[in-house]
């Protein structure tokens, strides 16, 4: 009997200390408690990872009165989200196909949707591998090919297009392996547990455990356009716009650029 | 708008499928590994009791997780696999193997228990008679086992049905291969389907309730006869 | 004939007993858990010994130096356990059919056909044994028990469970059970009549030994130690003095009270001397009440009496014991007494051939 009170005793300080580290690592990223703060959440889509996290950091030494929160999942699942009502101020999305879906839903803030990048698709097999481009998937070698749903990830929709524009759909179809995100793609191919995978080029130069075998041509898809606008429920509507407004300055889009996306203008 | 008529049902057949499957392969598993541990009297015995029991108390996607370490490309079962020319992640077999390690600690617990609460002095006795282990195992033992190991079956049918964690990390999201109705479900609601999704739920549910509600009834018709 | 040896540590007691069984009815009689139980399930296989030897009409059961160990299956023993044990999923037929199974069907039906008949079964062979009486219940298992023909009966505490009507009818039952039953049968049992009626031998056990086995009546009359005495409900101990021996007898003085108290003991006395310090014992019920002085007799008062349904049990105060309160308990039959009081004084007869010796 003793041991048990001792383990609960001990199950309960632990969770107090995690909770108060928590409030602690918070309260660290509000060096100046006393001004005016403000908290935006900001959907983006899984292949902008990398540069979303460091266009924010910088955008904290620059406005630290504002707080910053990423979340990162297909453009799908994101555009779920924000129908289902999670409180979400900016969505930056894969493919126009969720951003239009919100916008016929008089989900968004008007005037404030704008597109903000551009990026391309390639097909990615594992370091070793030895297939080089889109015609060797219908061979022998290659028995699973990994996509995102194409329902949900937009990635996967512009798979679907460029194997339909190369003839390949009903070759490759039995093949497919459908991941919910383009970075659970990659991670698929990564692990060498499917043969080639479909990703954005972006994604591709962060993983050291693939190679690119073929880009898929400009005209085989539907152009992979990002928008990304504030949502009308937005509780921090100037804050939103500030940010988006960040998004399209020269430091951001250095950002961008250095990771493989193309910018507008 | 999809409805049931035009949807793609493929997810009910692997779903069953894989159920059944895991169903079988855990009986087999659960009620033989029982037996041996009823009887069972070596040092570690709680031990490999709460080794076998774990996955009910793990997220789906640590045993997922473990899973994939073991038999991926890279995992020491899958790299045998792969000489041989075989390879389970993302393939049929890997959803029933995702179902049977997290149905295999309800079947071993229903199952040993069912197993224990025989009273010993009914099994020596039947020893004493001149009857051999195997056919007092098969004429006693099973018999009186019985409700509680088709409990077990029950339970184990209805977890099997409705795994998801690591069957997708597993087995993958491969249509009318490893797409389950809890995967269906899964992508159907990212893809903002949630009609398709809604009719997917009914469809689990009604299964789940039909095998738990039959269980209830069988046993208390049991009781009923006694 | 069985012939057994058995050893085994426990973690209270040490299992130590050896005994040879001809053709005979032994009761092994003890406390609760001081191995009765074990020792049957040793010589039934369901307990290994660890050290020992089990013969059962010449076939070695179990053997520790030549690791000779019979699982219960081959020894050909019949158990009936305490709750019976009968098998709930299956009737009574099946019950007493399931050891003989291979014999064939119309082997089968004989047998258990004559069973039930001698066990006064016959019209329940189809019932289940939840819907069996107690004595019903125990009469089913012990035709289990049977039908494989055993060479040997073991029974575990048969009549615990069962109310004093239902058990006085089965017993004569199973005093019967010999004519039937040749071979040998231990019967265990923590109460003392049960194993005085059945047995023809009684074997008295006390943390897992044997303290006597020897034929009823001199387990009874003469116990080989104050523990047997005890156990067999002799609560009388008078710790006395030889004074003279006699061909047939000696003079003993009762060295708590005094000159005053000799008692004459008929019995034959080889091995004590004159002079030795000994325990004379006699049982409740050999005590008789007397008016008048005489051999044997000593002065008492009754200070504590309860009424039985036959009998008195009676304390006795011997007056006259200069130093300690000297008590005696009889067990007094109602059908020779008549009625008694508290603070009555009267004499106790303690009967010469009724008491018997234990050396100290």
């Amino acid at each position: 009997m003793r041991i048990k009170s001792w383990l609960i005793l001990m199950l309960v300080i632990i969770s107090l200390a995690s909770t108060a580290c928590g409030q602690r690592a918070q309260q660290a990223n509000e060096p100046m408690p006393q001004k005016e703060r403000a908290s935006i959440t900001i959907s983006a889509a899984a292949s902008l990872k990398e540069p979303m996290e460091e266009i924010a950091q910088n955008y904290r030494t620059i406005n630290p009165n504002v707080e910053l929160a990423l979340n990162f999942a297909s453009s799908g699942v994101l555009q779920q989200q924000i129908e289902q009502g999670a409180p979400v101020d900016i969505f930056i999305s894969a493919a126009s196909k969720q951003m239009n879906a919100l916008e016929d839903k008089g989900l968004l803030l008007e005037g404030t949707r704008k597109d903000l990048l551009r990026n391309t698709l390639v097909l990615v097999v594992p370091s070793q591998s030895s297939v080089t481009g889109f015609a060797d998937l219908a061979g022998e070698r290659v028995k699973k090919i990994a996509i995102g749903a194409p329902e949900s990830v937009p990635a996967g929709k512009y798979a679907q297009e460029v194997f339909a524009h190369l003839g390949l759909t009903d070759q490759i179809a039995s093949k497919l392996v459908m991941a919910k995100d383009v970075r659970e793609v990659l991670a698929y191919v990564e692990t060498g547990n499917v043969d080639a995978g479909m990703v954005y080029q972006t994604d591709a130069t962060i993983s050291r455990k693939v190679k690119i075998a073929a880009t898929a041509p400009e005209d085989s898809h539907t152009p992979i356009q990002y928008p990304v606008a504030v949502i009308k429920d937005s509780k921090n509507q100037v804050a939103a716009k500030e940010f988006i407004q960040y998004l399209t300055s020269p430091a951001a889009k250095s950002i961008f650029i250095k990771y493989g996306f193309k910018t507008l203008e | 708008m999809e409805n049931i008529t035009t949807m793609d049902l493929s997810p009910i057949w692997v779903s069953l499928k894989t159920a059944t499957a895991a169903t079988l392969l855990t009986f087999f598993l659960g009620v033989s590994i029982a037996y041996w541990m009823v009887g069972y009297q070596g040092r570690g015995k709680s031990i490999i009791d709460g080794l076998l029991v774990v996955p009910l108390v793990l997220p789906p996607t640590v045993i997922g997780f473990g899973l994939l370490m073991l038999l991926g490309k890279h995992g020491p079962v899958g790299k045998v696999l792969s000489h041989l020319g075989y390879s389970i992640i993302f393939s049929w077999p890997a959803t029933v193997i995702a179902a049977v390690v997290v149905a295999f600690p309800l079947m071993y617990q229903t199952a040993r228990g069912a197993f224990e609460q025989i009273e010993p002095s009914i099994i020596n006795a039947a020893y004493t008679l001149g009857v051999s282990k195997r056919k007092v195992f098969w004429r006693i033992i099973v018999p009186l086992a019985w409700p509680g190991i088709v409990a077990g079956i029950i339970l184990s049918f209805a977890r099997a049905l409705g795994e998801f964690g690591a069957t997708l990390m597993l087995a993958g999201n491969i249509p009318g291969r490893t797409q389950t109705i809890p995967i269906a479900i899964y992508f159907a609601n990212a893809a903002g389907e949630t009609e398709k999704a809604l009719i997917w739920v009914v469809i689990v549910l009604t299964i789940s309730l039909t095998s738990v509600f039959g269980l209830n009834y069988w046993r208390s018709y049991q009781s009923y006869r006694r | 004939m069985l012939e057994v040896r058995v050893r085994k540590v426990f973690p209270s007691f040490n299992l130590d007993v050896a005994f040879t069984l001809n053709g005979e009815i032994l009761s092994v009689l003890g406390p609760s858990g001081c191995g009765k139980s074990m020792t049957l399930q040793c010589i039934s296989g369901l307990l290994k010994p660890d050290e020992g030897r089990i013969v059962l009409n010449g076939r070695v059961l179990f053997d520790s130096e030549k690791a000779i160990n019979l699982p219960p299956q081959e020894r050909r023993i019949g158990y009936v356990f305490q709750n019976y044990s009968l098998f709930p999923h299956m009737t009574v037929y099946q019950n007493i059919a399931f050891g003989i199974e291979h014999l064939g069907r119309a082997e089968v039906s004989e047998r258990v056909a004559q069973l039930l008949d001698k066990m006064r079964l016959t019209g329940l062979a189809g019932r289940y044994p939840r819907q069996l009486s107690g004595g019903q219940q125990q009469r089913a298992a012990l035709a289990r028990a049977l039908a494989p023909e055993p060479e040997v009966l073991l029974l575990d505490e048969p009549f615990s469970a069962l109310d004093s009507l239902v058990k006085a009818r089965l017993e004569r039952e199973l005093q019967v059970l010999h004519r039937y039953f040749k071979g040998d049968i231990i019967f265990v049992t923590h109460n003392l009549s049960e194993a005085y009626r059945f047995g023809s031998k009684i074997a008295v056990y006390d943390a897992g030994r044997i303290l006597q086995l020897d034929h009823k009546e001199r387990v009874i009359n003469a116990p080989a130690s104050h523990t047997v005495a005890r156990l067999t409900g002799a609560r009388n101990f008078l710790p006395a003095m030889i004074m003279e021996i006699h061909a047939d007898g000696a003079l003993l003085m009762l060295t708590d009270i005094g000159q005053e108290a000799c008692l004459k003991i008929s019995s034959s006395f080889k091995t004590n001397s004159v002079k030795e310090n000994v325990i004379a014992g006699i049982r409740p019920e050999d005590i008789r009440i007397a008016g008048e002085a005489g051999e044997n007799r000593l002065p008492c008062r009754i200070t504590e009496l309860i009424e039985g349904v036959a009998s008195y049990t009676c304390r006795l105060q011997v007056i006259d014991s200069p130093d300690k309160e000297y008590h005696l308990e009889a067990e007094l039959s109602k059908a020779f007494f008549a009625p008694l009081e508290v603070g009555q004084e009267c004499y106790a007869w303690l009967p010469d051939t009724r008491l018997f010796l234990i050396s100290k």
